[in-house]
């Protein structure tokens, strides 16, 4: 067999190659170089994929002062459920007025990255809720499955989450998942999905 | 709300996505890429990191490079196979004309291989079929298929030799 043919029946299949043979094969700079094409080959589609989408429509333009970064006000939880990893955004706000505008703008600000992110993220079977809030997986859950849902605390609206959820997995599966979050306890009671 | 925490609010919507694409494609693994780009947002929001007040996004993007080139260095050869990707040392300041290249290298393709092996080409990187796919695709052997692959590896050699760069 030539050595180009086994170079893309090992890149297809590397687990049917030793460690042994996977070096052999790299550190022949023919072979090598035509890896690294393949690389950049994959990548040149991707690029021309992205190029075409929404997200790369989106132009990443930011003007503003960083000079209050240093006492960030926000609180990350990041937490590695069943070795997948999720993070959940909590946006915390002070007492008084102030608090109730800054309720108000990021509830806005989310409503419009969710818009935009349910465009790309959704497939046939899992659903990926990129930087989404609490109430609005919950309603769509609530829909799916056809249960209620109850807010015990208000502020868990708001919780945002970064998860998959697979559409042909029960309800009560999912919900574990959910609870895996620092932040998020939910229960099935009555056929009703209750947050606290 | 305090001005910091909006602030992060807004780079946050601003980037996220397009962070997360860069990620991506570094490291050809969702969840890991996720990862990645939480860990920046993390970093923001404890105050590690503090971007400049002038193109904080172009702070982060190569932030978030540097993040996925030292996940990739931490890789086996065979976890960096399985994934394909670069067994070159990457340098975050070239990335922008390592993509310029393969951009002109798929457009090479489609302007001079013969049709049936820039079908096969773009089935295979772009489609991501396996070799078996796609001979039932096209209806020609897997050995056909090899050979159109080859051949369209050896004239993007040509051209673009890795090697010489």
């Amino acid at each position: 067999m030539k050595e180009i043919e086994k170079l893309l029946k090992m890149t297809e299949r590397p687990q049917d190659y030793s460690d042994e043979e996977i070096r052999q094969m790299m550190n022949d700079p023919e072979m090598r170089a035509y890896y690294e094409l393949m690389v950049s080959a994959e990548a040149g589609f991707a690029l021309k994929k992205d190029e075409t989408s929404e997200v790369a429509k989106r132009p990443m333009h930011y003007a503003i002062n960083f000079r209050f970064m240093k006492a960030a006000a926000v609180i990350v939880g990041i937490l590695l459920v069943s070795g997948i990893s999720l993070a959940a955004y909590h946006f915390t706000f002070g007492a008084g007025s102030s608090a109730v505008e800054g309720h108000e703008s990021l509830t806005q600000e989310v409503r419009v990255s969710n818009a935009h992110q349910q465009e790309i993220t959704t497939s046939d079977a899992v659903r990926t809720f990129e930087n989404t809030e609490l109430q609005q997986i919950l309603k769509e859950l609530s829909d799916y499955y056809h249960v209620g849902v109850e807010f015990r605390n208000e502020q868990s609206r708001h919780i945002r989450i970064y998860t998959k959820w697979d559409t042909t997995a029960p309800l009560h599966l999912i919900i574990d998942r959910l609870n895996g979050f620092e932040k998020v306890s939910i229960r099935l009671i009555d056929n009703h999905i209750v947050a606290e | 709300m305090s001005a910091q925490k909006k602030e992060i609010e807004q780079l946050y919507i601003a980037c996220y996505q397009q962070l997360l694409s860069v990620a991506r494609a570094m490291l050809k693994d969702d969840e890991e890429a996720s990862d990645v780009v939480s860990d920046v947002f993390a970093r923001l929001a404890d105050g590690s990191l503090v971007p400049p007040a002038d193109h904080p996004e172009s702070y982060l993007l190569v932030i978030v490079r540097h993040l996925c080139i030292d996940r990739s260095r931490k890789m086996t050869l065979r976890e960096r196979i399985e994934r394909r990707l670069s067994l070159s040392e990457s340098d975050p300041t070239a990335m922008d004309n390592d993509q310029d290249r393969a951009r002109e290298m798929i457009a090479y393709a489609e302007n001079t291989f013969p049709r049936q092996t820039w079908r096969v080409f773009q089935l295979r990187f772009d489609d991501g079929l396996l070799y078996r796919e796609i001979a039932e695709r096209l209806g020609i052997s897997e050995v056909a298929v090899y050979k159109h692959l080859a051949e369209a590896l050896r004239k993007l050699k040509e051209k673009f030799n890795p090697t010489r760069r």
